[in-house]
């Protein structure tokens, strides 16, 4: 019997110095929203990414599905959803699927993804000529530049300037972005693992008294 | 090995409770109470060993070791992975508490097959023994396997596809806990016989 016990608590050391390089057996989504679409980063923890996993995204009211795609070899993926389901003013849920019965989901709320609103209705604006551009736009930013002596007048629209400005803030937020999504992605930690093996420890215990406590 | 929260439907997950109440209540029935101890550090082991992972293709596989469990304990591997499983939910978000019954299940129930059939070869000497606690290591990762495979087939990820998947990822696990229960057998068959003579 100490045997047994001598060998198995062996183990669990040897578990508890392996297991700070392991790996977490979940699966983690996280999705954010920058100027130009929804980003998905899935992984299974810090360093494993999931590679083509299944991704579906659907309204958050209705349940209607909205896009399916596969991640790719870093376990990212982007999507732009159409205007039309930004008019509605839902959220949107994100469902991965990473195989062998691993699933997360994540919800963009309605608010963030009115980031995405100035992009789209912006993209169509790339297209027009700048001098058509110049004419129709309402408000507009003057720019004066002087290129080879020539004075060439450069008007951007309120739209695109809000665009501009979204992608500025998104290289800058990126970063805390990510930091968010690795605190999602958070390893056990000792002391859960210690207090765990309490737990068994306890109930061994209690198991006992309960076995042989004194009977009247 | 761990299936997630909103994988199954609500009657497999009602099933998997249903099953492993029944094992649990087998287990408590026939638990060797002189062996209380070691159920303990046997199901303290299973809490830890499943955080060691190996990185393989797509995902990543860790240790099971119900196999060992299942050798030594018997039915009473049941309640022992059902406290172990539990705690790793909550503690470390592992699976969850809506899949914890068939979670346990899948774990459970091979391991208490395999030591029915291959306890009567650790009483023999010899490589005998040693292929007995290899085969019911390996043999329990792949019975948890076919069984979790089979669960999945209720969500439409398809038996066969899903069992392949995790027998092939599961593969180097199955050869590495066969070694282990195998290592552990020849060790305790040298040093403190008596354990392997089952009673029950």
């Amino acid at each position: 019997m100490q045997k047994i016990v001598a060998i198995s608590c062996l183990i669990c050391i040897l578990s508890l110095c392996l297991a700070t390089t392991g790996f977490a057996h979940r699966v983690y989504v996280f999705a954010y929203v920058d100027a130009a679409a929804i980003v998905v980063e899935c992984s299974f923890s810090r360093s494993q990414r999931v590679k083509h996993g299944r991704l579906t995204f659907s309204d958050s009211e209705t349940g209607a599905i909205l896009h399916e795609g596969i991640t790719d070899a870093q376990g990212n993926y982007r999507f732009c959803p159409d205007r039309s389901f930004l008019a509605s003013g839902h959220g949107i849920t994100v469902l991965l699927k990473a195989g062998e019965g691993h699933q997360n989901t994540w919800l963009i709320e309605p608010e963030e993804l009115q980031a995405l609103a100035p992009t789209l209705d912006a993209a169509p604006q790339k297209a027009v000529p700048a001098a058509v551009s110049a004419v129709t736009a309402a408000s507009v930013v003057p720019e004066e530049s002087v290129v080879s002596g020539a004075s060439v007048t450069a008007t951007v629209d309120s739209r695109e300037l809000e665009a501009l400005i979204g992608k500025v803030l998104d290289a800058r937020l990126a970063p805390i972005k990510q930091a968010l999504a690795r605190q999602e992605d958070s390893a056990p930690r000792l002391q859960d693992i210690i207090g765990g093996i309490g737990w068994i420890l306890g109930l061994l215990g209690l198991a006992t008294y309960l076995r042989y406590r004194p009977r009247p | 090995m761990h299936i997630s929260e909103g994988v199954l439907s609500p009657t497999v997950l009602a099933c998997g409770y249903a099953l492993t109440a029944a094992g649990t209540y087998l287990g408590l029935r026939r638990t060797d109470y002189s062996r209380l101890v070691t159920t303990a550090v046997l199901a303290s082991v299973f809490f830890v060993a499943s955080l060691v992972h190996v990185p393989l293709g797509p995902g990543s596989v860790h240790l099971v070791l119900n196999g060992l469990l299942g050798l030594f304990l018997g039915w009473a591997a049941f309640p022992a992975l059902l406290i172990a499983l539990l705690l790793q939910a909550v503690f470390f978000r592992y699976g969850g508490l809506a899949v914890l019954g068939i979670n346990t299940f899948d774990m459970a129930f091979p391991a208490v097959l395999c030591h029915y059939c291959f306890r009567s070869w650790l009483g023999k000497a010899g490589v005998v023994r040693i292929a007995g606690a290899f085969c019911c290591g390996a043999v329990s990762v792949a019975g948890a396997a076919v069984c979790t495979a089979l669960a999945l087939a209720f969500a439409n990820e398809g038996f066969v596809t899903s069992a392949r998947i995790l027998l092939v990822a599961h593969l180097p696990i199955m050869l590495l806990e066969g070694c282990i229960v195998a290592l552990m057998v020849s060790y305790i068959a040298k040093n403190k016989p008596e354990l392997l003579h089952f009673t029950q």
